[in-house]
């Protein structure tokens, strides 16, 4: 009710906890909202004090100065919603457990039955079908009354196309939003100093795998702040910052989603993870022995494994890291550790994109079509054959003052019928891996269009060269090239 | 009497396979496929089978047959293998049969051109017929490098 309040008078920004939570009664007595509205103090206060449930309302009007003493040193890369609005105002309220309506968030939201979504993409999936045949059957009746209401119905079905498809699509921000707090609340309660900086909130995910991602995450970043992070004391000694740090990524790349846990900590101790290994039963000296690091970090994630000391409350159940294991494995990811003692552990969870959606540019090789990644393309542009040099075998092309190589993506997927050795200039696409850099001849550009990403399947898996597959508006398959298969 | 089993028959060069229908997910006609560069050349390439990109072989191909031009009666006879999913490409999809698994005769070296490893075994049928059982797994085996020999009859 609050929120219908807050809505009314202008644009909730953020709130404390999140307003998932507070729909679900996560708060205590008291929860906060940042709000930025032309409403005076005075009724903002008036209309939430309204509110039977609230008890008091403080509302404070904030600058930028304000604001930026507010936001907290870890600082989630959650984009920035900028407004022109004169005034930005706090409101907390005091209020009785009871739930609030279902209204309020940043936008407008309702919730949907997953099945439906499913069912919604399934018929949408037979209606781009009968679209093409429609397509193809009025080019040849020729009746161009006929042939303007399918171009028409042509458009607005792809339009929808691109909506059925965001549904189900989630930032994982959405996940990672309550995770400072709880880093802090765990440091705090463990007595240790411990920063949580988060990078790639907006990377966007399935919903169902969202809904599962959670808690194997809390897991390991309880793990990685209790086992991983030492003791201020411990820190200074080894010549660290008192103060612990724990990264916390999610990014695409080629076929999947990656989410990393990396802490600075003491890293896996190898000899005492078999030691509780071997003591568990779980394996023999002899198999210890000849064990990879990799392999006795993995240990970990056994069913029945604790190493600490002492189980406390939080963590070292021995229950944490298989369930852990096994949800991953259930979404279909996997997770993995490396770890470097007295300098940090990772934790990299890899999930498969099954349903999920990237910016790209499409272009065409002869008569075949392939999509590349729009992140990992710079700049498009046009190079002659002339501007080419080979130098040491390799050829070469000057840019912007510095030489880089020159990728022939008609070589690279064997074209049956694009040779771009036999144009005098091409269409070229600049593209950039960290602090190297490439051009890569291309045939043509067929525009720029967000896809979603079909795994091209445990059969395939393994070819170089093609991360994944799209399905174009016309139904045809495109391929999506690795850009890491284009620089080495 | 052996277990009954509901096998598929579909057309090969000259012989006739079968697979069981409980690995078989759907029979499809011939539709577009697009090439999967750096792949085995039986490996033609994905389809878009309802929103899910499968890939497509050629078991002429891959069993070291001479390829042919697809024809009206091709189709895609789309298997399911512990969680793999590939769709085969054969000159007709006819019916589907119950089989006796005693009338299952494991195969003689060479059947029509194809290595025993990859047939489970020669069926007799009440008509005379010889129907080859696939051996699914290896034939979708990626371990192996393809270099099928070829038997002169």
């Amino acid at each position: 009710m609050v929120f219908n309040v807050l809505e009314q008078a202008g644009e909730v920004v953020k709130s404390q906890p999140s307003v998932q939570d507070i729909e679900q009664e996560k708060f205590d007595r008291t929860f906060t909202v940042f709000l930025i509205s032309q409403w005076t103090v005075d009724d903002l206060k008036q209309q939430i004090a309204g509110i039977s449930e609230i008890e008091t309302v403080e509302v404070t009007e904030l600058d930028a100065d304000a604001l930026n003493a507010l936001s907290r040193p870890s600082r989630p890369s959650e984009p920035e919603r900028k407004s022109d609005k004169p005034q930005a105002a706090g409101a907390s309220g005091s209020a009785e457990k009871r739930p609030p309506a279902a209204g309020g968030s940043v936008a407008k939201t309702i919730r949907v039955d997953i099945e439906r979504l499913d069912v919604l993409m399934n018929l949408f999936s037979e209606l781009l079908i009968d679209r093409v045949r429609l397509e193809q059957l009025a080019s040849e009746i020729k009746s161009s009354d006929l042939t303007e209401t399918v171009e028409h119905m042509s458009r607005i079905s792809a339009d929808l196309q691109n909506i059925v498809l965001k549904l189900r699509m989630v930032p994982v921000e959405t996940v990672f939003n309550r995770f400072p707090r709880m880093v802090r609340d765990l440091a705090k309660s463990l007595d240790k100093k411990v920063d949580l900086i988060i990078t790639g909130a907006e990377t966007e995910l399935d919903r169902t795998v969202i809904d599962e991602i959670g808690d194997p995450l809390v897991h390991l970043l309880r793990n990685s702040v209790d086992h991983g992070i030492e003791p201020a004391e411990k820190r200074l000694e080894a010549g660290k910052p008192e103060t612990g740090t724990v990264h916390l990524r999610a990014f695409h790349s080629g076929n999947n989603v990656f989410i990393e846990i990396e802490d600075d900590g003491g890293g896996i101790r190898r000899d005492k993870v078999l030691a509780t290994a071997v003591k568990r039963g779980i394996v023999t000296e002899e198999q210890g022995k000849a064990m990879t690091d990799e392999e006795v970090y993995m240990l970990i994630f056994a069913p029945g494994f604790s190493t600490a000391e002492q189980v406390s409350g939080i963590s070292g159940r021995g229950v944490g890291l298989d369930v852990v294991k096994s949800k991953i494995n259930a979404l279909g990811g996997s997770v993995a550790v490396t770890s470097e003692l007295g300098k940090g552990t990772v934790f990299s969870i890899q999930l498969p994109l099954t349903l999920s959606i990237i910016s790209a540019m499409l272009l065409k090789l002869g008569s075949e079509k392939y999509a590349i990644p729009l992140s990992s393309i710079m700049e498009t542009t046009i190079i002659k054959r002339s501007q080419i040099h080979n130098i040491h075998g390799n050829a070469m092309i000057e840019f912007r003052g510095a030489i880089i190589p020159v990728v022939s993506l008609a070589e690279l997927v064997d074209s049956p019928d694009y040779d771009d050795k036999r144009e005098e200039e091409c269409e070229a696409i600049i593209i950039r891996k960290g602090d190297k850099w490439a051009a890569v001849l291309v045939d043509d550009f067929l525009g720029q269009s967000d896809i979603v990403l079909k795994p091209l399947g445990k059969y395939l898996s393994g070819y170089s060269v093609i991360s994944g597959a799209t399905i174009l508006g016309d139904g045809q398959v495109a391929l999506i090239i690795d850009p890491n298969a284009l620089i080495k | 009497m052996g277990e009954e089993l509901k096998v598929i028959v579909f057309a090969l060069a000259d012989e006739q396979y079968g697979i069981e229908v409980d690995k078989v997910r759907t029979i499809e006609r011939m539709m577009p496929i697009t090439r999967v560069p750096k792949t085995p050349p039986f490996i033609k390439g994905v389809i878009n089978l309802r929103g899910v990109v499968i890939p497509v072989i050629d078991l002429r191909g891959r069993f070291g047959l001479t390829e042919t031009e697809a024809t009206d009666t091709s189709r895609i006879i789309i298997v399911q293998v512990n969680d793999i999913e590939v769709g085969f490409i054969v000159d007709a999809a006819n019916d589907v049969i119950d089989i006796d698994s005693d009338r299952i005769d494991s195969p003689p070296d060479v059947v029509g051109g194809i290595k025993a490893k990859y047939l489970r075994g020669v069926a007799r049928l009440d008509d005379n017929r010889l129907l080859i059982m696939l051996n699914l797994v290896e034939v979708l085996n990626k371990d192996e490098i393809i270099q099928l020999e070829q038997f002169e009859v």
